[in-house]
């Protein structure tokens, strides 16, 4: 809908201006608003007024300043725009034709193709007819038959995508042949590269009818057209049209799957360059974690590079040992460390390992058999490109297979011992490397010692074939070239036995620097027969997409990496376990349409008008913010606004630094713990339970305070898993109704605190329950802990007499059962045997909780005696932990006594103690 | 709201931490603290009289040592004491039951806490205790806190009551924000009884300091009474005048009927509260 030179893309938005008088009333009605406060002595504030009220009416230009908000929002929201060309195109005729070039090649300037075609429709009569014609060969496009309005052909435009692979004007030519339509204007939005045919198209276009050019004129680059991995890294190869001559410089990232950049480097195209190489060096691990390399800011398919892990990933095949049960003494744990993480391993015999799944890379330690047949196989495999690392060692220097030939250069097949008890040598360092080796670089290690070693026969190429050698010159790496193979030895085994370097690093870079120059075979294997099943789809923006749901699993047949198109879509595919990528760009050479015809007409710049929508908006939103700042400045508030300032930059501030908070606050526990004596009981995630443990734990502590010199803090609650349970001398755990495990965490940390001396008392409560008293569920629970042998507590133990005497631990229901290990219970004579553990079933927690005026919580069976005899067991529980069994020495008390003469009262005494 | 139960179990835990308390029936009176005696023979400690033993009348009132010096049979009659009833009357309208942050209790929770720790150590000390206006009788013995403690939980709107028709101490927990004519129309009926009383007043800082600012619309709790100001903060030192100008008539008005007023408020400690209103209690019948 146009207002002369106005046009509005939501005419209906305007209704909102109906708004305005109602906003102007509105802001008249309300008073501005107040806080609601409750207070019971309102009745003293009658007639009492303030001086300041604020004013009952808005001043004008406030309602004025706000009317203009809430229209710009409106004219905003109604998405004008202000186009200088005003007169309708009556001249033109008709009809008219838009051909769109909606290949990838398109996707930058897809945003101006569709205004320059919007503009050129939006002039036109609402009676003229348009026919669309997109030239790429897609199920789709637009379809040169169908003859639409002008406000049609506008929607179909809008939402027209471009696609991932180049447009084919022979097809569309035959397309607009068949259709055999006759516009008068046609309009050509052309990404201006030549493509397949050029002259055909155009002229045919020139004799429908009058011919409009809308060109994208190609700058910068335009696709990555090749991309290839060596050892070294990536070389990268950047395309760009002949009509730009001039200086350009872009940014190539590599990517990992989930967008991080990890290798990025400026391309720079000179002034005649069409294409240009940037090199990566990247090391392969890294490599490995890239799947993609793009254009920075690019917005093409073309400029996207997808990496399939297979162009990358160099396969090492080991070949398999008798025995790697003890794998610090395996060769294939050391090679398999250091290489790990930059290759794909497999392990298997040499003929799985080269006709099964084929290898880049096979590496051969030294207690590997080979059977004679295999050297064959071996060899030819070579030739054809493998590359062979081979381990010396004891085996090694032992056989003496005849048909062993595998190996760089003639060995003398036994060992040189340095040093030892019949060795004058002393162990060798290994010397700087040579220059000529691939390993010169790397840094020389000073620390590695080489005991033993297999010498190589002299000869004249001895030293072309070594890359590494010790200081005495004798050869430590030596390799050869086998046709398009490599033959590498290393002169010492994998593992220690012979020298330190499987424990250092070198060792690492070394085998990794050896397997990186391995020729990578999988490039050039095709991918077999197999189908390929789309995983990822590229748009012709170059974003990945999950493919349509109508997308089928395509056979490598079908695959000619050159010309992607509605088939074969560019993208991820997924052969077997591996992924094959498809780019859009690859081998992408085009130029750029250097001459247009002199009878069409050539236009830069369609659409000249303007957006006005962002104008609007913005200015809404800015009028808003200066309008906050008014209503705060009047209101005189503009403290709250500083306070807010604050908070957001407190907030910035210390929001950091709340895990350090946190891990204070936890010390202040352990600090508490640490200083003060306390009883501490496990968590349950129980509130309840929780709830009566802690009363009760703090009834014990308060009985304690006032009974005995133990003046226990507030007790603690614990979480087994983070707490540090060393500092508390005894911890409660009262088993819920419904436990749930511990964590294997909790399980590990309660067994090291019995094991340290701590004491872990488990009340099962399920003493209600007589006839089942420790065959329930809790075991489950604490089966996972190392608890020694129990037995029930003796009547002559310790516990009974540590400060109360008793004859039994009653809690809360009459017949409690108590447990505690059995060395503790048989009173083994040596040490302090104290028990670690007790496992009960009286639920004592319950029995000694009281709530904060001390008044008892819970009920017990026996009523108020019973009670006490549960609290005096408590005291007694905690004496012997604390104190350990020294209560016990007392039966040296006769003799002593009897020394001092009072014998017969004691005597009396006991026997009145057992009765 | 606060329950009876722990209503009773922090009263206890109060009365640990304050000294004991007995009421003094009058200085120059040096009987047995906790009582009142009546000058009458009834039940008592002390003595009163001897009389002629009446037949019918019990044998073992017969008091044989004083009989045995003459030849008739005399019954010693003891005078009578009664206690001292108590009685406590705890603002319940809505505004009471109100307190302006989630930490501090409501001043009519505050009011009960204080009223039952009272009633606890007046119980100790042998009087009655009971709610004003209630149906049930003042009573003694240490079932009375609980039943004390109960009653102050229940009491639902309850008008300010006439008069009791005995003597009783009377302790009045309010806010005291309605009008001084109305209270005065209350009081005036009691002071005419001549009973003895106390005025305990309790506010709670928001009330007392008024720390509102900006543009506040200010309510009642039931709604009865709006008034909305444009800054509170200007009229901070009016409100405050106003305040201490409505209790300071408050005190007038008691002690035109001999009675004293005590102020609290609810972010104090309780302990000290209760302990002004003892040392009142304690003096009372002072001039002042």
């Amino acid at each position: 809908m146009s207002f002369g030179l106005l046009y509005f893309g939501m005419p209906l938005a305007l209704l909102g201006l109906v708004l305005l008088p109602a906003l102007w009333w509105i802001l008249r009605a309300l008073p501005a608003p107040f806080k609601r406060q409750i207070l019971p002595s309102t009745a003293l504030l009658e007639n009492l007024q303030s001086t300041e009220e604020t004013p009952d009416r808005t001043p004008w230009w406030i309602i004025l300043f706000r009317a203009l908000i809430v229209t710009s929002a409106i004219l905003g929201l109604s998405q004008p725009s202000f186009s200088p060309i005003d007169e309708e195109d009556t001249s033109l005729s008709d009809s008219i034709l838009i051909v769109i070039d909606d290949g990838w090649t398109s996707a930058p300037e897809w945003d101006r193709f569709v205004q320059a075609g919007m503009s050129q429709l939006r002039r036109l009569p609402t009676d003229t007819s348009v026919y669309l014609q997109s030239t790429t060969n897609r199920k789709d496009g637009l379809n040169p038959n169908e003859r639409l309005s002008p406000q049609e052909a506008i929607q179909l435009l809008n939402n027209f995508e471009p696609v991932a692979w180049l447009p084919d004007r022979g097809h569309a030519l035959s397309r607009l042949e068949t259709a055999n339509i006759s516009p008068q204007k046609i309009l050509w939005l052309s990404d201006g590269l030549l493509h397949d045919i050029m002259e055909p198209f155009q002229d045919y276009l020139l004799g429908l009818g009058s011919l409009t050019i809308f060109p994208i004129l190609q700058s910068g680059v335009v696709a990555i057209s090749d991309i290839e991995v060596t050892a070294q890294g990536v070389r990268v190869t950047l395309d760009r049209v002949s009509t730009s001559n001039e200086i350009s410089s872009t940014i190539v990232s590599g990517l990992t799957a989930n967008g991080l950049s990890v290798a990025s480097q400026e391309a720079n195209f000179l002034s005649a360059d069409v294409q240009t190489i940037i090199e990566f060096r990247i090391a392969p691990e890294i490599l490995n974690s890239i799947t993609k390399f793009t254009v920075s800011r690019s917005n093409s398919a073309g400029l996207v590079w997808l990496l399939d892990s297979k162009s990358v990933i160099r396969r090492v095949g080991l070949i398999s040992t008798y025995s790697e049960k003890q794998p610090l003494l395996s060769e294939l744990y050391y090679i398999r460390k250091a290489i790990e993480d930059s290759s794909l391993l497999t392990s298997g015999t040499v003929q799985n390992l080269i006709e099964e799944f084929p290898q880049d890379v096979i590496i051969l330690a030294d207690a590997a058999q080979i059977l004679s047949s295999d050297y064959g196989l071996i060899k030819n495999w070579i030739e054809e490109g493998g590359t062979l690392i081979r381990f010396a060692g004891s085996h090694f220097a032992n056989s003496n297979d005849p048909e062993d030939d595998l190996t760089p250069i003639a060995l003398r097949r036994t060992s040189r011992s340095l040093g030892g008890v019949l060795s004058w040598a002393t162990p060798q360092l290994i010397a700087e490397f040579p220059t000529t080796s691939p390993f010169y670089g790397l840094e020389q290690p000073t620390n590695v010692l080489i005991k033993k070693q297999i010498l190589a026969q002299p000869g004249p190429d001895v030293t072309n074939k070594t890359w590494a050698r010790l200081q005495d010159g004798s050869p430590l790496v030596t390799a050869s070239q086998l046709g398009l193979g490599k033959l590498i030895l290393f002169h010492v085994p994998a593992t220690p036995d012979w020298s330190d370097l499987p424990y250092s690093n070198i060792f690492s870079e070394m085998l990794r620097q050896s397997v990186s120059l391995s020729l990578n075979q999988s490039v050039n294997t095709d991918i077999g027969s197999d189908t390929l099943v789309p995983q990822q789809i590229l748009d012709g923006f170059g974003n990945l997409q999950p493919p349509d749901s109508n997308a089928s699993p395509i056979s490598s047949a079908q695959i000619s990496p050159l010309s992607p198109s509605q088939a074969i879509p560019p993208g991820f595919y997924l052969t077997g376990s591996k992924t094959y990528a498809l780019n859009a760009g690859k081998g992408f050479s085009s130029s750029a349409i250097q001459s247009w015809p002199e009878n069409a007409e050539i236009v830069t710049n369609i659409d000249r008008s303007i957006d006005l929508t962002p104008i609007f908006l913005t200015l809404a939103f800015i009028l808003v913010l200066i309008d906050i700042v008014l209503a705060l400045t009047i209101a005189g508030k503009f403290r709250i606004l500083r306070l807010a300032f604050a908070f957001v930059i407190s907030c910035l501030v210390l929001f950091p630094s709340s895990e350090y908070a946190y891990a204070e606050e936890e010390l202040s526990k352990e600090m508490q713990a640490a200083l003060k004596f306390r009883l501490a009981y496990i968590a349950t995630g129980h509130p309840s339970i929780d709830r009566i443990t802690e009363a009760g734990l703090l009834g014990l502590s308060r009985v304690l305070y006032r009974r005995s010199s133990i003046e226990p803090e507030y007790p603690h609650r614990l979480k087994a898993e983070t707490d540090s349970l060393e500092l508390y001398p005894l911890i409660y755990f009262a088993v819920p109704d419904n436990p749930s495990r511990f964590t294997k965490k909790a399980i590990e940390k309660l067994n090291r605190y019995i094991a340290s001396g701590g004491a872990l008392i488990i009340d099962t409560r399920s003493g209600r329950n007589p006839n089942d008293p420790l065959a329930t569920d809790w075991q489950e629970v604490v089966n996972a802990l190392n608890i020694p042998p129990l037995s029930i507590v003796p009547k002559t133990h310790v516990l009974t007499k540590s400060y109360y005497l008793l004859s039994s631990f009653v809690g809360r229901y009459g017949a409690s059962k108590l447990w505690i290990e059995t060395t503790a219970a048989e009173g083994a004579a040596s040490g302090d045997s104290v028990s670690g553990i007790f496992i009960g079933d009286g639920d004592w927690a319950g029995a000694w909780a009281v709530d904060q005026y001390n008044r008892p919580l819970e009920s017990v069976d026996g009523g108020e005696p019973q009670r006490e005899m549960a609290r005096r067991f408590g005291v007694n529980l905690v004496m012997y932990i604390l104190t350990g069994r020294y209560k016990e020495d007392q039966v040296h008390i006769p003799t002593i006594l009897e020394r001092l003469g009072q014998t017969k009262d004691l005597r009396n005494n006991k026997e009145d103690t057992k009765e | 709201m606060i329950e009876a139960d722990s209503l009773r179990a922090e009263a206890e835990y109060l009365v640990r931490q304050l000294p004991d308390f007995r009421f003094q029936s009058g200085k120059s009176d040096a009987r047995h603290a906790g009582t009142v005696a009546r000058r009458k023979p009834g039940l008592g400690e002390k003595f009163w009289q001897y009389r002629r033993y009446t037949p019918g009348e019990p044998i073992n009132r017969i008091d044989w040592r004083r009989s045995a010096s003459s030849d008739l049979l005399y019954v010693r009659d003891s005078e009578l004491e009664t206690a001292q009833t108590v009685l406590f009357w705890c603002d319940s309208s809505a505004g009471f039951d109100w307190s302006g942050s989630e930490n501090r209790r409501t001043k009519a929770d505050e009011a009960k806490v204080i009223a039952t720790t009272l009633g606890a150590m007046f119980v100790s000390s042998g009087e009655r205790v009971g709610v004003l206006g209630s149906q049930r009788r003042p009573s003694f013995g240490t079932r009375a806190v609980d039943r004390l403690a109960r009653e102050l939980c229940l009491s639902n709107k309850i008008q300010f009551p006439t008069p009791p028709k005995n003597p009783a101490f009377i302790v009045v927990i309010s806010d005291f924000y309605s009008s001084i004519e109305s209270w005065h129309k209350r009081l005036c009926s009691y002071g005419e009884k001549n009973l003895n009383g106390v005025l305990l007043a309790i506010a709670d800082p928001d009330e007392k300091y008024f720390p509102f600012k900006g543009r506040t619309q200010f309510r009642t709790p039931d709604a009865s009474n709006k008034q909305t100001i444009g800054r509170a903060e200007e009229i901070r030192e009016d409100y405050l005048d106003r305040l201490d100008n409505h209790r300071r008539l408050l005190r007038n008005l008691g002690s035109t009927i001999g009675w004293r007023l005590v102020e609290h408020t609810t972010d104090s400690k309780i302990v000290s509260g209760i302990a002004n209103l003892l040392q009142v209690l304690d003096t009372r019948g002072q001039k002042y």
